[in-house]
């Protein structure tokens, strides 16, 4: 493999983790959708379309270990295909994420919930957010975002810590709704999950720019 | 470095043919020279030795003669036997077998001999000589040093006159050559200059040799086009970029590779891309769009074309793939407009039919009913008969509000500019709904006080202001209340038409003037309502160039607001 076509296969990879980045928002609006309208059509729909990220994320893989084998690259190009490995897979668990809410959209359907309560709402936005940005800003390698988004996941910490309180207090005052709030604890339970996600992969983007793994306490300091 | 080893190529090309020409000249010489030299020797020894025998001949044999003819080497005289008469030769002397000599043996044989040998005492290679006379043998000794010391002499001075003349030739041919060379020089830094500066270079090239000047001349002329013709191709080009850059739709140019060459601005805006470089970067990775991947993806040969929505607005995105799989042009055509307009009018003629239709049916129903015998049935018959009556008067006035609409829409009414007094108008509805309003117990009220002249038609004028009212009193609840106001704002009159009726939610005032749009679903029988005042009301304040809001509060009232611009200087 000549240096042209090495390039040539980094810029490959390059071009479908973002592709896979701008997949996972689809997947997430679709949810959303699927969420606020309980449409149990397009949750099976997305819970279907689950396999096809997956095969995404292992063509990535394959493609980021044959590359290492056979070239055996280093510094900054081996730093990106370890990035490309960690963050397809931190994308996969994200859409994992979200096949499983909408696999509680149908269970609230079964539970006869109503609308969705504004606090899970916001947390699906503020995710939603999160995601969108991530992959703005690995496609753009622009650490400003990445960093601004491992300090917004605290925000989303904090989000899940108000539902959990306040879905405690809902059960203890409807005890004949106890199915649906436990089921919007599993959400927000997935949206924070999605939220540390987004911030492994802030931590990756920052690394492959970087070649530095920083944890919180010392991330302003890059 | 080229140009020099050109030059120094030339200047020892030109020196070679001298330097052999000079060497192998010096050769000749020396060999002549030292032929004659040799010649010389022979011939001298030649004298002496007849000389010699003369002197024999007459008898005179001594020491004496020998040293006498000492000249050129040291001379022995020795008899057939051996003996020796006389020498000049110390070494000779002092040996005894002299005819064990080589040069004598030589000589005893062949009358002339010759040998070189080392002489151990004198240390020192020594050519003798041997002559036979007719009883005697003569032997001159000669030190080689001699010879070898006269050719160093000789050659010692060919070489000095070939190192002079070469020198000499080569300083005047460097001379010669960096004199010649020159021109060709000057003529190199044109060139080079000029391909550097991107422009005609200023040397001076009038004082170039005829021939370099034709070269230096053609050169220039090359250029000058070449300059033009790029300078024509760069202002195409700008035309071309420019033209597609302030292109409505969105532009992007990709290579085989999915990587952006060309961008332009709409399409930059489209998907939120800085207006850093980006050329020569991925589509995807810079667009973050997949289905726009997998639309180029699937346009191999093919122009295809799909629907997009990205950030809530639909495009229609058009593929070309280019020949020999160089890449693809990407068009984003925004439909969102289209795709509304299109929605509007399915609905116009969905809500047009049914407008129609429902007079239409009812009026037949009765008419059948009717033929079947209720006809005979006179209090029947009177009552269907009014049915009838009702529902062709709805029937009439839908027409004529869809004519006078579609009139005003192609603006078929002329926009005649009479003078309008907005006070008097008002008046004059107030007075016309006056006994409708007092049916249920609704006041009135025009609180304009003052005259206010707008210009325009009347007849359209007065249509808006009926439309309002009515619709005021018709939406209004018992007891209520219409009052209108005017108020002057900057460049133009605000007239308020206020009721205090049922309201309009924030969900149907953005609709309300879309034609048939009815907020109160129940009252689509009601045989006033057609679903085109507010309708008429817009498109009769865009001839005035005027516009219309409305506020409205559930359950409170709404208050339409009409602005209508002062239009003074138009008229004049």
């Amino acid at each position: 493999m000549s240096r042209g076509s090495f390039d040539q296969a980094l810029n490959d990879v390059n071009q479908e983790i973002v592709e896979l980045g701008s997949r996972t928002i689809q997947v997430l609006e679709k949810t959303r959708v699927a969420l606020t309208n309980l449409d149990e059509k397009l949750a099976k729909q997305i819970y279907d379309e689950d396999d096809l990220i997956d095969a995404k994320e292992i063509e990535i893989s394959e493609k980021c270990m044959n590359i290492i084998i056979r070239e055996q690259p280093i510094a900054r190009d081996l730093r990106f295909l370890l990035t490309a490995l960690k963050i397809s897979s931190d994308f996969e668990r994200i859409c994992d994420h979200s096949a499983q809410i909408t696999k509680l959209t149908r269970k609230l359907l079964k539970h006869n919930a109503g609308t969705l309560p504004g606090g899970v709402e916001e947390m699906f936005n503020t995710t939603l957010d999160l995601v969108r940005r991530i992959v703005k800003a690995y496609a753009t390698s622009d650490m400003e975002i990445a960093l601004s988004v491992y300090e917004d996941d605290d925000r989303l910490d904090q989000a899940y810590k108000m539902m959990v309180k306040w879905i405690k207090s809902k059960i203890e005052n409807n005890v004949d709704q106890v199915d649906q709030y436990i089921d919007y604890l599993f959400i927000s339970k997935y949206f924070e999950r999605i939220g540390d996600r987004t911030n492994s992969i802030a931590k990756w983007i920052i690394y492959k720019e970087k070649g530095t793994i920083r944890h919180y306490y010392n991330m302003k300091n890059l | 470095m080229k140009k020099k080893l050109w030059k120094r190529r030339l200047f020892i090309s030109f020196l070679i043919p001298v330097f052999i020409l000079v060497v192998s000249f010096m050769a000749i010489v020396g060999i002549i020279s030292f032929r004659a030299y040799d010649n010389q020797l022979n011939n001298d020894m030649k004298s002496i030795v007849s000389l010699i025998d003369r002197d024999i001949r007459s008898g005179i044999v001594n020491e004496d003669i020998i040293i006498k003819y000492d000249v050129i080497g040291k001379i022995s005289l020795i008899d057939e036997k051996g003996k020796l008469i006389s020498s000049s030769d110390n070494a000779i002397k002092a040996e005894k077998n002299l005819l064990g000599r080589e040069e004598v043996k030589e000589a005893l044989r062949l009358e002339q001999g010759s040998s070189l040998r080392y002489d151990d005492i004198k240390s020192e290679y020594i050519f003798y000589k041997a002559y036979m006379l007719s009883n005697e043998i003569i032997i001159i000794a000669i030190p080689l040093i001699t010879t070898i010391e006269m050719i160093i002499a000789v050659f010692g001075y060919i070489l000095l006159a070939i190192v002079l003349t070469i020198g000499i030739a080569a300083v005047l041919s460097y001379y010669f050559f960096n004199r010649n060379i020159k021109p060709m020089m000057i003529l190199e830094k044109y060139i080079r200059r000029t391909y550097k500066q991107k422009s005609i270079a200023e040397v001076d090239i009038q004082s170039l040799p005829k021939e370099l000047k034709k070269i230096a001349d053609i050169f220039k002329k090359t250029t000058k086009s070449l300059e033009e013709s790029a300078a024509n191709e760069e202002e195409q080009k700008l035309y071309l970029f420019s033209t597609i850059d302030t292109m409505e739709d969105g532009f992007i140019a990709i290579d085989e590779l999915n990587n952006i060459r060309l961008i332009n601005r709409s399409a930059k805006k489209i998907f939120e891309l800085d207006t850093e470089d980006i050329q020569g970067s991925n589509l995807m990775v810079q667009t973050q769009n997949f289905q726009l991947i997998d639309a180029v993806n699937e346009s191999e040969e093919k122009p295809t074309t799909r629907e997009i929505i990205i950030e809530e607005q639909t495009y229609k995105l058009t593929i070309y793939p280019l020949g020999n799989q160089k890449g693809k042009l990407i068009t984003l055509n925004d439909i969102t407009k289209l795709n509304q307009l299109e929605n509007m009018r399915k609905e116009f003629v969905s809500n047009v039919s049914h407008e129609l239709k429902t007079p239409l049916t009812a009026i037949r129903g009765f008419v059948e009913t009717l033929k079947d015998g209720a006809i005979e049935d006179p209090k029947t018959a009177g009552k269907f008969l009014k049915i009838i009556d009702i529902e062709s008067q709805r029937l009439e006035k839908l027409i004529s509000d869809l004519l006078e609409l579609s009139s005003i829409e192609s603006n078929k009414i002329s926009r005649l500019n009479v003078d309008i007094d907005i006070k008097s108008v008002a008046d004059s509805a107030v007075e016309a709904y006056k006994v409708t309003a007092a049916k249920r117990n609704i006041s009135l009220a025009n609180n304009i006080e003052t005259s206010q002249i707008i210009k325009g038609n009347l007849e359209l004028f007065k249509a808006m202001i009926y439309n309002l009212v009515s619709n005021a009193i018709k939406y209004n609840v018992e007891n209520g209340t219409v009052t209108l106001t005017l108020k002057e704002v900057a460049d133009g009159i605000l007239l308020q038409v206020s009721d205090t009726g049922i309201g309009i939610s924030n969900d149907d005032l953005f609709r309300i003037f879309e034609r048939f749009y009815k907020v109160d679903k129940s009252r689509s029988y009601d045989p006033e309502s057609t679903g085109l005042g507010l309708s008429i009301v817009k498109h009769i304040l865009d001839l005035f160039d005027g516009d219309i809001s409305v506020d409205s509060i559930l359950g409170e009232g709404t208050t339409f607001k009409v602005y209508l611009p002062k239009k003074e200087d138009k008229n004049e």
